[in-house]
């Protein structure tokens, strides 16, 4: 599957992790609990078929298949799950995001891993996120001058900042 | 099917649900396909999270976020971590301000000596002032010095003690910088709302005795209550919660729902429930647990007392 990629291995092996990224997320909107297990058993399955002797001429086209099989057996798997339950009157309720005064631990781990990140990095996620609504659409333009950067390459770099701190909380946590 | 997903309006009613199964599938292809468009979208993402957070969706948006995001544990520990991003910011701007308003001693003095200030500017051009006056008058002395050792040489006589011009600069004191205390970084306040959330912490139970359950107290203007279910083990990868009164009228279940670890250290599974849910009477919540196989197994019940003010 790695040739599939690309002809180098080591170029092949960060696609691989790209492609395998970008799985998980795709089961994630689709409500998966377990994105991570789902994207890689759909990539087993994939390698499974190559190995069978499939021909596949556009692999993401060929995996997106696979996924949204795994999908459905999912969901199959959920409401048999749910019938074991009992019958539920209600949908799974939604937790509600509240601003409480309870100390939340997950504040205290993105303090920590904030104060982890390098000082230009620190104040970017800072400077990005502080300002509200109006002034917040100016500033992110005065930071992308200031950083001498498109504001859409300035947008995905402090997403990559988030999600860098999204894996230290998460860490944090356990 | 060809769409242009430079319009990122779409993307966030992709993300929010609100397309057909043909243009979601599209949307999923290039996603997996082409990573710069990924890039894109979690970019979008994220921003509709902000957004939310911001309270500046409209209300059916914002419904459709609620059931995409807050229903699912991944994204809504996503939602969270953006939230503490945003407050820790906000809080960061303000200490930021708060020490560009009230200095330290040190930067106070080093402020002074870039002369950022006019005080310092005019205090520095004073004692310039000061020490040519000075050095004007040293040079005065010497001289009228010379002129009487002449004098007096050609007298020959004693001479007069003269009162010796030595003016000492006393230095003069300098403008002590303004101090104050460093400021501590004074959290952000958020001001407490009314009493809308109670709390319980309850511990599993195998008496089912109405004398001994704990009580947890509604007012009419407590919205939600808070069941804090503690855990002697976390053994499993989720868990499912029932809450059922002791007649056996169900009131509530859900899950999946993921254990997490409070203030203390214990982990807890925590429920928040609407308080419309709980009249005055006894309930018992039966915990499950989600095993990595898929089974769920019964394991644990908690017993409290709903008591209405």
């Amino acid at each position: 599957m790695l040739k599939l990629l690309a002809e180098d291995r080591e170029e092949a092996g960060l696609r691989y992790e790209q492609f395998r990224r970008r799985l998980v997320k795709f089961f994630e909107w689709r409500g998966s609990l377990t994105p991570e297990e789902h994207a890689d058993e759909t990539l087993n399955r994939t390698a499974r078929k190559l190995v069978e002797g499939v021909v596949i001429n556009d692999l993401s086209n060929f995996v997106g298949g696979v996924a949204r099989r795994l999908i459905f057996e999912m969901l199959e798997q959920r409401e048999r799950e749910q019938k074991a339950l009992g019958k539920l009157s209600e949908p799974v309720a939604l937790i509600e995001i509240e601003d409480d005064d309870e100390q939340d631990p997950r504040l205290d781990c993105f303090r920590s891993c904030l104060n982890e990140l390098p000082q230009d990095q620190r104040n970017l996620i800072i400077d990005y996120y502080r300002e509200d609504e109006h002034k917040r659409i100016q500033q992110r333009k005065v930071l992308a001058d200031k950083l001498g950067t498109p504001l859409n390459a300035l947008r995905i770099r402090a997403r990559r900042l988030r999600a860098q701190l999204d894996k230290c909380i998460t860490n944090c946590m356990k | 099917m060809d769409y242009q997903f430079n319009n990122e309006n779409k993307l966030r009613d992709f993300l929010l649900g609100n397309v057909s199964e043909d243009e979601r599938a599209t949307i999923e292809d290039r996603f997996l396909a082409d990573e710069e468009f990924a890039s894109q979208i979690l970019v979008v993402e994220d921003e509709l999270i902000e957004s939310y957070l911001r309270n500046e969706l409209t209300f059916s948006d914002k419904e459709n976020f609620e059931k995409a995001f807050l229903a699912h544990p991944r994204r809504r520990e996503r939602v969270l971590a953006v939230r503490g991003i945003i407050k820790a910011a906000k809080a960061e701007a303000i200490f930021k301000k708060e020490e560009k308003d009230s200095p330290s001693l040190l930067s106070s003095i080093f402020a002074f000596l870039r002369f950022e200030n006019a005080f310092a500017r005019y205090a520095f051009a004073f004692v310039a002032l000061l020490f040519v006056l000075g050095g004007a008058l040293l040079l005065l002395n010497r001289l009228n010095q010379k002129q009487d050792n002449q004098l007096a040489n050609a007298n020959t006589a004693q001479p007069t003690p003269q009162p010796s011009i030595n003016p000492t600069l006393t230095p003069l004191p300098m403008p002590s910088p303004e101090t104050s205390p460093t400021p501590s970084p004074s959290p952000v306040k958020i001001e407490p709302p009314e009493q809308t959330l109670a709390t319980i912490i309850l511990r599993p139970t195998i008496v089912r005795d109405p004398s001994q359950a704990q009580k947890l107290v509604l007012s009419s203007a407590t919205k939600t209550a808070r069941l804090q279910l503690n855990l002697e083990r976390d053994d499993y990868k989720s868990y499912v919660v029932r809450i059922t009164t002791v007649e056996g009228r169900s009131v509530w279940q859900g899950g999946p729902i993921y254990a997490r670890k409070t203030g203390s250290g214990t982990k807890a599974v925590v429920v928040n429930l609407p308080t419309k849910l709980l009249s005055q009477d006894d309930y018992i919540i039966e915990l499950s647990g989600v095993s990595e196989a898929g089974p769920i197994e019964s394991f644990a019940d908690y017993f409290f007392s709903v008591k209405r003010s």
